[in-house]
């Protein structure tokens, strides 16, 4: 062997570029991840279970009306129920009148009954939320599990969430509006 | 006598979709929020048909199911799932702990007052 070649096995060699390159998309990806984990994921889940709030406050809103709905429908079918027989000798547009207004009265029960069922849909959207809501939770876990394992403790370092974006959005309706506004207000507490 | 009817659902917007579906049938409607409340108010609502949901608080509606037929009393009493649920598995689930069939939501309301009304015949309820 010559000298030449001796030094050349013995001498330390320098960084391994693709060790380097590999490294550098890890610290990268941890930087990203990071605010994904603390702000994000908890940002959409709060987002998500306030449209759950917001959806079930309207489905209970729409079936009290459809309830109200039904109740005068019933006065109406009893009203004309009475006024029948006041209408036995009556001319035949008078008579033409009430069937008309029994035929109505009918098919409001029918519309009626097809509103009730149209609310199913706030069961079946909450369902797929709330599934959702957990598959979020459970992505943030391992998240904080895989930064836990470079020294980062996410629960440590939870920001709070900057949802002022989310008060111009359509799904911000109130009550829940309230909890995103008092939120706001924590959020800014850090930036005064 | 009309039928009384246990609705056992965790969404209070189903349980009053469902209740308006049976009541405007004529029947009898009670309700509980979950299975542990459902197994509390069984001797008291004395229910003739039970229809429950699957994911709920507490007990679950197939633990529900498993639960009731272990009571001697409603050990023959009708149980329908009406779930979300579609697959096979859990039907299969649900068949094994004792439930007499299975809705899947959105469900129709006619249908549904057909499979009551069908059940309770075959149980000899008016």
């Amino acid at each position: 062997m010559t000298a030449t070649a001796a030094a050349a096995t013995t001498a330390p060699s320098g960084p391994d570029p693709e060790v380097e390159r590999i490294l550098a998309f890890v610290r990268k990806a941890v930087t990203e991840v990071r605010p994904a984990c603390s702000q994000t994921l908890p940002s959409v889940s709060l987002t998500l279970g306030g449209i759950i709030q917001a959806t079930e406050m309207a489905a209970e809103k729409v079936l009290d009306e459809a309830e109200v709905l039904g109740a005068h429908r019933q006065r109406l079918h009893d009203a004309l129920t009475r006024l029948a027989p006041e209408l036995m000798g009556a001319s035949a547009p008078a008579k033409q009148a009430l069937i008309d207004a029994a035929r109505v009265v009918e098919a409001m029960a029918a519309s009626i009954t097809s509103v009730v069922a149209a609310m199913e849909f706030q069961d079946l959207t909450a369902q797929h939320l709330r599934a959702t809501i957990a598959a979020v939770g459970t992505m943030r876990h391992r998240l904080g599990e895989v930064l836990a394992l470079v020294g980062i403790n996410v629960d440590a370092e939870v920001a709070p969430v900057k949802i002022a974006e989310k008060l111009g959005a359509p799904a911000a309706v109130a009550p829940w509006r309230q909890d995103i506004a008092d939120q706001l207000f924590e959020d800014m507490k850090d930036t005064r | 006598m009309s039928a009384k009817i246990l609705i056992v659902e965790d969404s209070r917007s189903m349980r009053r979709i469902v209740r308006s579906a049976l009541e405007s049938e004529g029947y009898q409607v009670a309700e509980s929020e979950d299975g542990r409340q459902a197994l509390n108010a069984l001797r008291d609502v004395a229910p003739h048909l039970i229809i429950t949901d699957i994911n709920m608080p507490e007990v679950d509606g197939i633990s529900l199911v498993r639960e009731i037929r272990r009571l001697p009393s409603f050990r023959f009493t009708p149980v329908l799932i009406l779930t979300t649920e579609s697959g096979d598995d859990m039907k299969e689930n649900g068949r094994a702990a004792g439930a007499t069939g299975w809705i899947v939501k959105p469900f129709d309301p006619d249908q549904l007052r057909q499979v009551v009304a069908h059940v309770l015949k075959a149980r000899g309820v008016a």
